[in-house]
């Protein structure tokens, strides 16, 4: 039967009928799932030992080509994607706990957003030692002349190998500066990063090792020759007296097993179940590296490593291109405002004949050469634009931002000043200006995301001194300083099986909600009892109440209660 | 009454009429699937537990499922994965293609084989819509560091047109007090080439054809004077070949026209040009200026060689002025005219006679589309960068043709055509420009890569 007969045999009232229960249901599903609680299992340990998996390479050229092309029309014919953003419920990050938040894990550590660091934690970062022994000789054991900045590997005294990386000529401190203070707050905010030291040293000091191998800026590998050395150090930045400022980058412990990808799993390690863009900390990253304007977030700036524990962990790796610099110079302007390929934006500006001009096409204003070009002015978290596609940030949803932006919010000012430090900066100027730059792009990024879901977290229970049950809360905005108590108010409604059993209204001093003692809630009192708290906010007297957020409750049928997780 | 079902409540009435029909109870089944909130426990879960005294009734203990395999998503998603199919093996090939030319370093092999490691002598492809595709073998600094010798052959797609050429520029023996020599050998075989007639109102239909072979020798001077200022000289000789159309879309040109209609039907034809000017050149960067100013005036004259009697002379001048407007955009205005006039009994062979309808003159028309004696010329060019050594440019052209441009301009038989283009460039210069121009008979697509 063709699918024409078909058609004409059904008659138009059914398919009428058809269309209108097709509307009817996605409304009445979109407005009537939010009551909806999920308590979700915790995902299965990923540090269990597993078998090796294979080392893999991911070809950057290819990975381009599939971000570019191919993921954007796997997203275009992703029917159940459609249907999920027409209903307004986009799929939500599959690792999460019931509060929101996600497990230690090989991916990632929760850290100062949990507990906050001190200045000497965030100082230290993931450092475990001093850096390369400077006092001896160090062999050079591998070299790259390919890639934006040159660099090669030594070992030294002690026997550790090293990955050095370096300024370019005419920017001292602008790549390696970059590298440090980043790596210091990647690691602080709970990713898994190198250990990055900032070092000293005279070329002097640098020996050939015997049959180094060597790829040549044409893709030639070859053993390393004496010239080879020498044109590297010709291409980077050295102070008046011939000392290098460099970044010694420690090589991980284990195995390295290639980078990860931003989509799919590992299918070797049975460890790896979530599929990667479905992780809430890859999703979350995107407001991190939004704030660090780590624009690069490719495959390639990743590694995996097996670990002699039996594990693959997964690193973030290169960040000599975030913060004001992009590598091999300042950061250009256009990072942050276009991808790799913008075609609206070419369409107007040929379409406005050149009238509309795009960021990168603006006078830049470097004002120092060791923090290149780093700005809040013109920083919109929500448009911040990756240099390519990235799986695990287009599936990002509010509370994905909102979790990723908790995370920027936990770094204090004096936090921030501690990462910055590490990076050594001469000019005490360009270090204050690079912790204001942070700290109001902090800001920006949590004035914008906070204010998408009701910014209300660290809930807990607490009886009053009169013994009055009462769920307490800390409203992040307030206590972040991007809004003041008196200036907001909190409206709170329980509900049981969807009947309003109290509400409540409450000025911003008070983040405590009085829970009923138990006449309220008079049906099945002899069983535990599930309730529902509904919360949302208002800034100032005049503004709009925001959406609501439900924390679940249970009353045991002792009277007391159980927090049970909540929804957002 | 009411039915539960994923925490959305149905009226009973909806649930039996559903039941009422097997199509319905495959649809209803269908869209509980496909809507999220609905089947969030499906989507994510396995069976689902009874309520039990621990799990209190409206919280549901629910295993969650990670992989996002075999839920209604995927079935779902089915359709539009299958129309994808084609698309995506498409870009997969892509992606494999520019995975292998990353693995394999072929572009950078292939430029470390084609260049020398000095960066002195290189090889490369070149195209044009004239002369086809071909290689350009180029040296640079042989005598004196800014001279250049040039080889090149290219040959056409569809056509047999050739063109060999050995250049030799910007020859210098003192780096302080430089004094350029320029030579020049070539052959060109351009078959096919059209004529439409002489004056500003021809017709396109009234197309006849040639083909045209010629080669040339030439030396020239050019001695510098002040700081964007020199003095240029030349002596050019050339020899024309004059053939029968070798295609057969449209008549050979000889069967049209006598002898004594159009002058120039002729094999063996050589003519020795003389030529003199000057050159004012204030551009800040060659190949894609943003502002500064090029004029070039010069005068020549053209004595037969031969048997025939082909003399005249020549005076052309040309004025380009770059504007730059900020941010990069840049409006580029250029004037020209160009006056030709036999000497005594003289005659001007038809190839020698000024055209408009190159991709240098009016785009959007025929190449050699109006021919005359003189010719008149005015183009705006307005350039807006669209990316990183990208740039795309819109453009207006506008000129005639006349045998004395002087007496016989008149605003209604000026032709104009329009466009616009991409150009890519690096630092120094222009690598490639597509661009498309409308004319009021036709539209033109230029390629050329340098």
């Amino acid at each position: 039967m063709t699918i024409k007969r078909l058609c004409t045999r059904i008659p138009l009232r059914v398919i009428r009928r058809g269309i209108i229960f097709v509307f009817g249901w996605a409304l009445f599903t979109g407005c009537g799932g939010a009551s909806q609680f999920v308590i979700p299992n915790p995902p299965p340990d990923d540090c269990r030992p597993v078998p090796e998996p294979k080392s893999r390479e991911i070809n950057l050229a290819g990975d381009n080509v599939d971000k570019l092309f191919t993921l954007q029309i796997q997203r275009f014919f992703d029917i159940s994607r459609h249907l999920r953003s027409l209903s307004g419920s986009p799929r939500q990050a599959l690792n999460t706990d019931a509060f929101d938040e996600v497990f230690n894990s090989s991916w990632f550590t929760n850290r100062n957003a949990r507990q906050r660091l001190s200045l000497e934690d965030i100082a230290r970062g993931p450092d475990t030692e001093t850096g390369p022994d400077t006092s001896g000789l160090w062999t050079v054991v591998r070299a790259k002349a390919q890639g934006v900045t040159p660099g090669f590997s030594i070992q030294d005294s002690r026997g550790g190998i090293y990955l050095l990386k370096f300024d370019p000529p005419g920017y001292p401190e602008l790549a390696t500066g970059a590298e440090v203070v980043s790596t210091k707050l990647f690691y602080a905010a709970g990713y898994n990063v190198p250990e990055n030291y900032l070092v000293y040293f005279h070329p002097d000091i640098l020996r050939l090792g015997e049959k180094v191998k060597f790829t040549d800026r044409y893709g030639k590998d070859r053993f390393m020759a004496e010239e080879d050395l020498a044109e590297i150090l010709s291409r980077i930045e050295k102070s008046p007296a011939g000392r290098i400022r460099a970044v010694a980058s420690k090589y991980l412990p284990g195995k390295p097993m290639g980078s990860f990808k931003y989509e799919g799993v590992r299918k070797d390690d049975p460890n790896d179940v979530i599929r990667h863009e479905h992780r809430r900390e890859l999703r979350g990253l995107k407001v991190m590296a939004a704030w660090l304007n780590h624009f690069d977030t490719k495959a390639g700036n990743s590694l995996d490593v097996y670990l002699p524990e039996g594990y693959v962990r997964h690193y973030l790796i290169d960040f000599g291109s975030t913060l004001g610099s992009q590598g091999d110079e300042p950061m250009p302007g256009e990072i942050g405002h276009e991808g790799v390929t913008d075609p609206g934006k070419v369409f107007k500006t040929i379409g406005s004949l050149g009238i509309y001009k795009r960021h990168w096409e603006r006078e830049r204003n470097i004002r120092f050469p060791s923090i290149g070009f780093f700005e809040s002015q013109d920083f919109q978290p929500q448009k911040y634009r990756y240099i390519l596609p990235n799986p695990a940030f287009m599936n990002a949803t509010d509370r994905d931002h909102y979790w990723g932006a908790k995370l920027v919010m936990s770094f204090t000012e004096e936090q921030i000043r501690a990462a910055v430090a590490q990076g050594q900066y001469s000019d005490p100027q360009a270090a204050e200006f690079l912790i204001r730059t942070l700290v109001e792009r902090r800001d920006i990024v949590g004035r914008y995301w906070l204010s998408r879901v009701p910014p209300l977290d660290e809930f807990y229970l607490r009886n009053s001194a009169s013994g009055e049950p009462a769920l307490c809360f800390t409203d992040l905005a307030v206590q972040t300083g991007l809004e003041t108590s008196p200036g907001s108010t909190y409206e709170c409604e329980l509900r049981q099986n969807g009947r309003v059993v109290s509400a409540v209204q409450l000025p911003g001093e008070r983040a405590c909600i009085p829970l009923p003692r138990g006449e309220e809630i008079s049906e099945r009192s002899e069983k535990e009892v599930s309730l529902e708290m509904k919360i949302r906010v208002r800034r100032g007297l005049q503004g709009k109440w925001g959406n609501w957020m439900s924390i679940y409750l249970a009353r045991e049928a002792s009277g007391q209660y159980r927090l049970l997780g909540l929804n957002r | 009454m009411i039915y539960i079902m994923s925490g959305m409540i149905f009226p009973t009435t909806w649930r039996s009429a559903l039941k009422n029909s097997g199509r319905r109870i495959l649809l209803w089944l269908l869209l509980t699937g496909m809507f999220p909130n609905a089947s969030s426990l499906w989507a994510q879960t396995e069976p689902r537990p009874e309520p039990t005294s621990q799990s209190p009734d409206s919280v549901k203990i629910l295993r969650q499922q990670y992989s996002g395999k075999k839920t209604w998503e995927h079935w779902v998603s089915l359709p539009g994965t299958v129309i994808s199919i084609p698309f995506v093996a498409f870009f997969k090939g892509v992606e494999y293609s520019a995975g292998y030319i990353y693995e394999t370093k072929l572009v950078p092999r292939t430029l470390d084989l084609l260049t020398s490691r000095d960066g002195n002598r290189q090889l490369y492809p070149t195209y044009s819509n004239r002369s086809g595709l071909g290689l350009e073998y180029t040296h640079k600094g042989l005598i004196g560091l800014r001279s250049r010798l040039s080889l090149r052959a290219t040959h056409g797609f569809f056509t047999q047109r050739q063109h060999y050429r050995f250049r030799w520029r910007r020859v210098h023996f003192s780096e302080s007090k430089p004094l350029f020599l320029n030579f020049q050998l070539s052959y060109r075989f351009l078959p096919q080439e059209k004529f439409y007639g002489i004056g500003p109102d021809t017709k396109r239909s009234e197309v006849s054809g040639y083909d045209r072979e010629f080669s040339i020798a030439s030396a020239g001077v050019e001695i510098p004077l002040a700081k964007a200022w020199s003095l240029f000289g030349l002596v050019h000789y050339e020899h024309n070949n004059i053939y029968q159309n070798s295609g057969d879309d449209y008549p050979s040109l000889q069967t049209v026209y006598s002898d004594a209609a159009l002058t120039g039907l002729d094999t063996r034809v050589k003519i020795a040009q003389y030529q003199g000017g000057i050159a004012i050149d204030t551009r800040n960067r060659l190949g894609n200026p943003t502002s500064g100013s090029e004029i070039i005036l010069s005068g020549s004259y053209f004595d037969d060689v031969g048997e025939d009697d082909f003399n005249f002379w020549k005076a052309q001048g040309d004025v380009r002025q770059y504007l730059h407007l900020g941010h990069n955009r840049v409006l580029s205005v250029r004037l020209a005219l160009e006056v030709s006039e036999p000497l005594g009994n003289g005659q001007i062979p038809f190839y020698y006679l000024s055209e408009l309808g190159e991709v240098e003159t009016i785009r959007g028309y025929d190449r050699g589309r109006f021919r005359d004696e003189d010719m008149a010329l005015a183009s705006l060019e307005y350039n807006i960068p669209l990316w990183y050594r990208i740039d795309s440019f819109l453009f207006v052209d506008a000129g005639q043709v006349a045998k004395d441009i002087g007496k016989e301009f008149s605003r209604e038989q000026v032709r104009f055509g329009f466009g616009g283009g991409i150009k890519v460039r690096d630092s120094k210069d222009v690598i490639a420009i597509l661009q498309v121009g409308i004319g009021r008979e036709t539209v033109r697509v230029y390629l050329d890569l340098h």
